[in-house]
């Protein structure tokens, strides 16, 4: 019989070699199954898969800014999650964000000079995803709506308005697509730090991730969050304003979910797509549990999913596989990341019917 | 033989929550014909041991047998199997299912359910023992008593010979424990072992035949209960010497501290929970709150404290200087911000008081964080408090970082205790209203 019991507490230097065991298997199962399945020799998928992440200048580079802005979304839905409020909603918020950076570098592009506008850019995108955190808090708050569905839902709407606007918006009529917005005056595009576009990105997700490393451990803030999460009815206790904090922690979590989408269009992108959040919402959901919550952590948690992610995708490309196999390779090493953290929760042993009878007897 | 056959003999049971030691090397005979009384104190691994039993939980280590046979016993199923059944503290029926209905669930369904036939097997029960069921009653129907009845009918159904209730009396009146116990008696003189988990002395003594005392998930020690005082009894229990007869001087100069006026309370689905409740509570006074389980005690505390809503009534606080104030319709913070030094001491002190998983200093943190103006919480008053609190208090803990939820419950009472009387200045003059969990 298999028994399961939860585990003393394991020292953090066992429980790190585990998570790295954990990638080892992951790896060389991947390795396994693309042998198996396509008769290639895994030493070269395994280079393929590094140098997918690390081959150029330029791979290093898409690597950081692809890292810095899921560790944004996952920056902003670290507090939602830390009170336990589902925010399932980064991917609406993210596209909000985006959705009013675009129009203001449509709408106001030229109109205004550039530093105001960029200085509106900001402010919008920030306030738009804001809002879009704020709608299901409120309903929470008030009358303890299920946030899960709710905010998953908002992404539905999120999606469908960017769709309609990308129509309205759409250069030339008819290509239901924006192209890249301002090309030639470059209005609205955030600055670039010497020759590196995606420097400025990565810096400022940087000094995100230390001020929410400050907010969520030292301020009064961050401590009322852990004692919601934990427990509300402690909260109550002690007279914490418990949907006060649900909406104040949703503004936040909404506000930087827009700010990522503000870094995607002003950015790098240049352009507004449905797809522009590319399922970060949800990705960063994962880089946000499987740290714990500490930002820090974080941005190990989501350096190893972009790396993953990149390495299968440029699996698939070199060796003209489809998606779906980089998909594949991608799952099984979730698979095994997510399992390790079992093993470090929990022992597993097994006991034999036959055995205990025999020691009984004894 | 000299020795009687025992039902079950469990031997060098142990079973370990992480680092806390529920049960450490128990060995526990329980014979058929016999009503053994477990007796510790909260947290002494009473229920854990009779959930290994009933196959709730899984032993570390140790043995069981029944009826000398060595047995495995992994899920209730098993527990079914050998004639093992439990009655636990929290019902497990289904509320819109009727009696009938929720006693043959679970059951091997293969030949289908025959509610008619299965209804009068239970007739033909309650006839036996004396219980007192409709089985076409629908369980959201019955009172508490009714419900518990049902469990019992449900094990006795399934054949069970060794029975076990996990603190019976609990939300049971006094003539509803006399009809229990009568029906309980009927049972051992028919043959069957019954096992009542408790820590009620007073019961031990009416009902059992023989006592097993536990402290600190370990098995202390057994008597015969005719032959044994409470005194003995306790004193097994805690360890040491204990007088029962604790001297009550008469209160000197009580000061009249809180009103409670006409307070009525519903819940949320708008069942009266305190119907026009008036009290005065003094200053130098303990005042105790008596009644089932379940009779409105825990709102009552909770509408002091400003944790409930209240629908009418007032409840008024009276300060040293006699000053009124009143505190309904506030909420806990509001209350302490008046100066008003109210320490409430929940019955759930994990779920509501403490943060189990946050460090002591944390849990010291929960009063103080909104102190100063700055946007930063201040952990080093908090934790000079948890140093203080650990060392005046003997909290058995490895230090003030660790999580609370590592303590075992009485040092966690301790925790929780130490914060509430140092965060009300003039506690020892303010009410403390404390919620035991008996």
């Amino acid at each position: 019989m298999i028994h399961i019991a939860k585990r003393k507490e394991m020292p953090l230097l066992q429980s790190m070699a585990i998570r790295g065991l954990s990638v080892v298997l992951a790896l060389v199962i991947c390795g396994v199954i693309t042998t198996i399945l396509t008769g290639l020799n895994p030493i070269d998928v395994y280079v393929t898969f590094f140098s997918g992440a690390f081959g150029s200048a330029r791979k290093i580079w898409i690597l950081l800014q692809e890292i810095a802005i899921l560790l944004c979304v996952s920056l902003a839905l670290a507090p939602a999650f830390k009170m336990k409020f589902w925010n399932l909603g980064g991917e609406g918020q993210v596209l909000m964000g985006a959705l009013a950076t675009a129009a203001c570098m449509i709408l106001l592009g030229d109109k205004i000079p550039n530093a105001l506008l960029i200085a509106c850019m900001v402010v919008y995108s920030i306030v738009a995803g804001a809002v879009w955190g704020l709608i299901p808090a409120l309903f929470k708050a008030k009358w303890n709506t299920n946030e899960t569905l709710f905010t998953l839902m908002m992404n539905y709407v999120a999606a469908q308005l960017v769709a309609y606007f990308i129509i309205v918006w759409e250069v030339p009529k008819g290509s239901g697509k924006i192209g890249i917005i301002n090309q030639s005056t470059e209005a609205g595009w955030l600055p670039q730090i010497g020759d590196y576009k995606y420097l400025l990105n990565i810096i400022l997700v940087a000094i995100i991730t230390v001020l929410m490393y400050v907010y969520l451990k030292y301020t009064k803030h961050g401590y009322e969050i852990s004692v919601v999460g934990e427990s509300t009815n402690t909260a109550r206790y002690v007279g914490i304003d418990v949907p006060k904090v649900i909406i104040r922690t949703m503004l936040l979590s909404g506000a930087i979910c827009g700010f990522a989408g503000l870094l995607l269009v002003g950015g790098t992108d240049h352009t507004l797509a449905t797809t522009i959040a590319n399922s970060r919402g949800f990705t960063g959901v994962m880089v946000a549990w499987l740290a714990k919550f500490n930002p820090f952590s974080m941005i190990a948690s989501s350096f190893l999913l972009v790396f993953m992610e990149r390495g299968a995708s440029e699996i698939s490309t070199i060796y003209a596989l489809n998606q779906s196999f980089a998909d594949i390779l991608t799952g099984i090493i979730l698979f095994f990341i997510i399992g390790s953290e079992f093993f470090i929760t929990y022992r597993v042993y097994f006991t034999k019917k036959s055995e205990e009878v025999e020691k009984a007897d004894v | 033989m000299a020795e009687k056959q025992p039902a079950v003999r469990m031997r060098h049971i142990s079973k370990s929550f992480g680092q806390v030691k529920a049960n450490h090397n128990v060995d526990l005979d329980i014979y058929g014909g016999e009503i053994l009384a477990l007796l510790g104190e909260n947290g002494s691994g009473k229920t854990i041991l009779m959930n290994m039993l009933s196959g709730i939980y899984f032993p570390d280590a140790g043995s069981i047998e029944i009826q000398g046979k060595p047995v495995t016993i992994a899920s209730p199923r098993d527990a079914f199997e050998h004639g093992i059944g439990m009655v636990h503290q929290h019902f497990r029926l289904v509320n819109v299912f009727s009696a009938t209905e929720n006693i043959v669930l679970g059951l091997d369904e293969s030949e289908g359910f025959n509610l008619k036939a299965a209804s009068e097997k239970i007739h033909a029960i309650c006839e036996a023992y004396g219980f007192d069921v409709d089985p076409n009653q629908k369980v959201y129907e019955m009172s508490v008593s009714q419900k518990q009845t049902v469990e019992i009918v449900k094990l006795i159904y399934r054949g069970v010979d060794i029975l076990i209730l996990d603190e019976p009396t609990a939300v049971l009146t006094p003539q509803e424990t006399e009809k229990l116990f009568a029906v309980l008696r009927n049972m051992r003189n028919d043959g069957k072992a019954i096992v009542i988990i408790t820590h009620k002395l007073h019961e031990v003594q009416e009902i059992s035949d023989r006592v097993v005392v536990l402290r600190k998930g370990e098995n202390v020690g057994e008597m015969v209960t005719a032959k044994s005082t409470t005194q003995q009894m306790t004193n097994m229990m805690v360890g040491h010497q204990v007088t029962l007869n604790i001297e009550r001087p008469t209160p000197v100069d009580p000061v009249e501290r809180i009103f409670v006026n006409d307070l009525t309370v519903r819940d949320d689905e708008g069942v009266p929970k305190l119907d026009n409740v008036s009290f005065s509570a003094f200053g130098g006074e303990v005042l105790g709150i008596a009644g089932v389980s379940n009779s409105g005690q825990r709102e009552l505390l909770e509408a002091i404290a400003g944790l409930q809503s209240i629908e009418s009534g007032s409840i008024q606080y009276v300060g040293d200087d006699g000053q009124v104030q009143e505190l309904a319709g506030k909420d806990p913070y509001q209350i302490s911000s008046m100066g008003v030094a109210l320490s409430f001491v929940p019955e759930d002190r994990l779920g509501m008081g403490l943060v189990g998983s946050m460090s002591l200093t944390d849990n010291m943190l929960l009063r103080s964080f909104r102190d100063g103006k700055s946007i930063f919480a201040d952990r080093k008053a908090p934790r000079e408090l948890a140093e203080k609190v650990v060392d005046e208090l003997e909290v058995d803990t490895p230090g003030v970082d660790t999580p609370v939820r590592r303590l075992s419950g009485g040092n966690v009472q301790k925790v929780l205790v130490g914060r509430e009387i140092s965060s009300s200045q003039a506690s020892f003059s303010a009410p403390m209203p404390y919620a035991a969990s008996t």
